[in-house]
């Protein structure tokens, strides 16, 4: 069940509600069945899927805490350390590719045979993907390597453990845990915290607002753009492009902030998954604020293993681009994810190599580096690359999203921003202006929230009263203005056909 | 914050909340099923008639005309596209707060096997009932799943009418029509021949059972365990051939339950120049017809008392005074002729219709059938509109006094006794016809002041000097001689 649907709007409380009445040793039980009916609201089948990925690795955790303590000596225990490692990735990586990669990889395959004039392998199996399956596999993935690097003990409990993988907030759409945050969290008792559970209360709101009255209302003008290229060119797609960075920074923030405001309510605390991207000054510092949980696995489960910046700037280089090829891969089995991935790598790359270079022409031009305005410079210099890198994640193919390239820099029709030809996308007057309003404070959110100022905390502080009154008006205007339920049609309602 | 604090402001957001979304939901809602229907839900009276059908009767039966003329009380429960299935779960729900007298049900989906046509139609049908163990049987029964959470929770679709929300979404009133829909324009009369429809099925196997018939008979036997009357009808439209077929089902259907059918189509009373919409619908001329046509019916048929001088009915006095007002309005928003013409069929008012010499209206077939329409309301003899173009026109239409007299000459004054007064008939220097009512010199230029309440300066002055002017047509309250609506064309 998906966050924003009334089933979970039904779940959640109920689930919440008894948590708290059962006795605390048993609480963990009690969320992990809740967890495996919140994945079973998708397919009740892909539940064995979560179960296996669960199953391989608390065993391969067993089994590298078996081979550290076994007397054997230390290239032999290396050894057989490696080998449930690779077991675990094996199988892991196994379901995860048949699933996600299969279709892509065989449709490759067939592209390099056929232009060797080979017959094609015509495969019969009609996949559906599993929600969430990046995620968890990703995330039960990190436990193997933990307990393999020896930073922290194999879980013997392999309910606590199918918890750890399976706890429905951030089960289908993360932040990917690591086994040392939610783990430990998991083996405490936790007892009812009032500050906590309006804390998480006032999360789930802020996700909310982000994902139902921003990112559904950005990705009705940005379809429609998509949808039509040839007839939207020129600025509809430079506007659509920025509202589509917009957009998916609202809804996956959206959704990771609805999933740490549901754990807070139970008093567990999940890693910040976004912390304002779009001000950030550099590609690199991007990455550091986007999606902060799958980027740091990243690091800490590829880059460094491939030896990450350590064996000189060619290597380093090549294994960002590894990196973020992989990562582009993670994201969707397309090449349009990868060029995405790829590009941000470049952009790394290149600015590693101008460094210097920028450095200087900045200060023959007298430039003062920590300036307000060279920082704006900057942010908006970000903002215009990874905008621009999201055009391939946005298209459905490389040659749709050639297509909006070329149409950026062949049609030409600023005025569109000025007349009312924007209000034709799928939202009215209205509706655009409560988006531009709600961007901007998500922006000035932002801006508090790198200058440490957390609007939450100042609102803990206020009076109770005032708080609920904030939180009514809050649902109320989510309830009201956010896009939910079917589509409402004002024309078919008005056409009086008989 | 102690847990029994946390819990009574939980309680507190939620109720504030919820009458936050209540009001809400209540000024976004859609307003046409509510309108229409939410005095019958609202309501504690009792009605004599209910009746159940699509757009034919919505548009077909005034309730309000019912009462005028019969005394009976009743509310119109169709509903554009509505089905046969959506009828019986009305009538079940119906039948759960009220005990009419009678119930109609009219036939015109009975060959058809979807449950509901339009879903929007379906809403109007349906928002305005409050919430029951029926309603919720109704909308799981006719609605596939992905729709039914929008019919037990109108806010789910509605929410978003924020974006077109105006003055009008605050000033909710209630239709005085009783459910019914008055029509006041008149169709293009149709000269191509009807469309061939493939009734064969019908007619050379008799009744094929269809998923609304099933339900028909499910009204049916829900009334008669209930001890209500039916009555199946087919509302008149321009199709008669077709109609005829087409009935057939509800004659065999009527004939195996043991109740009465009235086939409208048979009765030759509609005018196709006059008294439809399009081909499939009647205006509110049509549905007078129709309405009194069944009001005889029933009267005679059973045993409903005329409640007209009963004191415990005045209340529908008073509604039909609003309806009164709402049809004056109505009057005098039509800026058509046509339209116009059609609504002078209707006993409530007495009106007057000159014609210039040389208009091209005579000799107008349509517009001949309308001023002959309007003038067999009065009941006694027709007004006929001479083809001969060389003279005036005058006629006036009393239906009061039940009377149609028509003056044709070159203009020579003349006076009239109606039951609303003398007339004074006389033509001004531009050949326009001059009215004074009871000699009184005020209203010598009657017209005159009105056209400057009803159209700009410039446009009658246009009209004047142009001499444009052909028809011209006085609308007046019979008991009081006061001019309703005076327009020139």
């Amino acid at each position: 069940m998906l966050f924003n649907s009334i089933q979970f709007l039904i779940f959640f409380p109920i689930v919440v509600v008894i948590y708290f009445l059962i006795p605390k040793k048993v609480r963990y039980i009690w969320l992990l069945l809740a967890s495996y009916y919140f994945y079973m609201g998708w397919n009740a089948k892909y539940a064995l899927l979560l179960l296996f990925s669960t199953v391989v690795t608390y065993l391969s955790g067993l089994a590298l805490e078996h081979v550290k303590n076994k007397e054997l000596d230390e290239p032999a225990k290396r050894r057989g350390m490696k080998i449930c490692v690779a077991v675990s990735f094996t199988l892991n990586l196994g379901v995860l590719f048949w699933f996600k990669y299969f279709d892509f990889a065989i449709d490759n395959l067939n592209m390099i045979l056929s232009k060797l004039h080979i017959t094609l392998l015509n495969p019969s199996f009609d996949i559906i993907l599993p929600v969430g399956i990046s995620f968890f596999t990703f995330q039960a993935l990190s436990y193997t390597v933990d307990v393999y690097r020896g930073d922290i003990k194999a879980e013997k409990n392999f309910l606590k453990y199918a918890l750890f993988v399976s706890f429905f907030p951030q089960l289908v759409a993360g932040p990917i845990e690591r086994s040392k945050n939610l783990l430990k969290q998991i083996e405490k008792e936790h007892s009812f915290d009032a500050g906590k559970f309006c804390d998480g209360i006032y999360l789930m709101l802020w996700g909310y607002f982000l994902k139902m009255v921003l990112a559904d209302r950005l990705a009705i003008v940005v379809d429609t753009v998509y949808g039509d290229i040839p007839q939207y060119g020129g600025m509809y797609v430079v506007v659509a492009t920025v509202f589509f960075g917009f957009q998916i920074y609202c809804d996956f923030a959206g959704y990771s902030t609805i999933a740490m405001g549901a754990a807070k309510v139970m008093g567990f605390e999940l890693m910040e998954n976004f912390n304002a991207p779009y001000l950030a000054t550099s590609v690199a510092d991007f990455w550091r604020r986007w999606h902060i949980s799958l980027s740091s696995w990243f690091r800490d489960y590829l880059y460094i293993p491939l030896g990450g910046n350590r064996k000189g700037k060619a290597r380093k280089y090549l294994n960002q681009l590894i990196v973020f090829a992989v990562s582009g891969l993670w994201h969707g089995a397309n090449w349009t994810f990868v060029i995405w991935g790829m590009l941000h790598a470049v952009y790394q790359i290149i600015g590693d190599m101008t460094k210097g270079l920028r450095g200087k022409a900045a200060k023959l031009l007298g430039l003062n580096p920590s300036s307000t305005a060279n920082r704006i410079v900057k942010i908006v210099v970000t903002f215009v690359l990874v905008d621009f890198a999201w055009i391939f994640f946005r298209a459905e193919s490389l040659s749709r999203a050639l297509m909006a390239i070329k149409s950026i820099f062949t049609v030409f029709n600023p005025w569109i921003l000025m007349d009312d030809s924007l209000y034709t996308l799928g939202i009215g007057r209205r509706s655009f202006s409560v988006m531009l309003l709600g961007l901007l404070l998500l922006m000035v959110v932002d801006l508090f929230k790198s200058k440490g100022i957390s609007v939450r905390q100042k609102l803990q502080m206020q009076d109770g009263w005032f708080r609920c009154a904030a939180v009514c008006v809050a649902v109320w205007f989510i309830v009201t203005v956010g896009i939910w339920g079917s589509a409402y049609n004002e024309a078919s309602f008005i056409y009086f056909q008989f | 914050m102690n847990r029994r604090k946390l819990i009574i402001r939980g309680v507190v957001i939620l109720v504030v909340t919820c009458l936050m979304l209540e009001l809400t939901a209540y000024v976004l809602r859609r307003n046409t099923g509510y309108e229409k229907n939410q005095e019958f839900y609202r309501s504690d009276e009792e009605y004599d008639v209910l009746f159940f059908g699509s757009s034919h009767v919505t548009m077909g039966v005034l309730p309000m005309e019912l009462w005028r003329n019969y005394g009976i009380t009743s509310y119109n429960l169709a509903n554009q596209g509505q089905t046969i299935p959506a009828d019986y779960w009305l009538l079940r729900a119906a039948l759960e707060r009220k005990n009419p007298s009678l119930v109609v049900m009219d036939v015109y989906t009975l060959y058809d096997e979807q449950k509901y046509s339009v879903i929007e139609y379906v809403h109007s049908s349906f928002d305005p009932m409050p919430m029951s163990a029926t309603k919720v049987q109704a909308i799981r029964d006719l609605l596939p799943p992905e729709n039914q959470m929008d019919f037990l929770m109108p806010f789910s679709i509605y929410h978003n009418r924020w974006e077109s929300v105006t003055k009008d979404y605050f000033e909710r009133e209630l239709s005085p029509q009783k459910g019914a829909y008055e029509n006041n324009e008149v169709g293009v009369p149709f000269v191509e021949p009807v469309p061939e429809i493939d009734m064969s099925a019908v007619a050379d196997t008799g009744v094929t059972e269809t998923t609304n018939m099933q339900y028909m008979r499910k009204a049916i036997e829900l009334c008669q365990e209930k001890g209500v009357p039916i009555l199946l009808v087919a509302a008149p439209f321009n199709d008669e051939t077709y109609l005829a077929e087409w009935t057939n089902g509800a004659e065999q259907l009527a004939e195996e339950y043991n109740v009465p059918f009235v086939n409208g189509a048979a009765q030759g009373m509609l005018n196709t120049m006059s008294d439809l919409y399009d081909r499939g619908h009647m205006n509110s001329s049509g549905a007078r017809k129709w309405t009194n046509y069944l009001g005889e019916y029933i009267s005679s048929n059973y045993d409903i008392s005329d409640k007209r001088n009963d004191a415990a009915y005045q209340s529908w006095n008073e509604d039909y005074q609003a309806y009164r007002e709402y049809k004056v309005q109505e009057l005098n928003s039509v800026d058509d002729l046509n339209a116009l013409l059609m609504l002078l069929y209707d006993k409530e008012w007495s009106a007057c219709i000159s014609v210039r010499a040389g208009c091209e209206k005579f000799g107008d077939d349509w517009f001949t059938a309308l001023v002959s329409n309007a003038g067999s309301c009065a009941g006694a003899g027709e007004a006929n509109v001479p083809g001969d173009n060389t003279q005036n026109y005058f006629c006036i239409i009393d239906n009061k006094a039940g009377q149609v007299t028509e003056h044709i000459g070159s203009g020579e004054a003349a006076e009239f006794t109606t039951s609303f007064g003398t007339l004074g008939y006389s033509l001004d220097g531009d050949g326009n016809t001059m009215l004074t009512l009871n000699g009184s010199t005020d209203t010598t230029m009657l017209q005159t002041q009105i056209v400057q309440e009803d159209q700009s300066a410039d446009e009658a002055e246009d009209a004047g000097q142009q001499g444009l002017i052909g028809v011209q047509v006085w609308v007046f309250n019979h008991d009081t001689g006061e001019v309703l609506r005076y327009s020139m064309f």
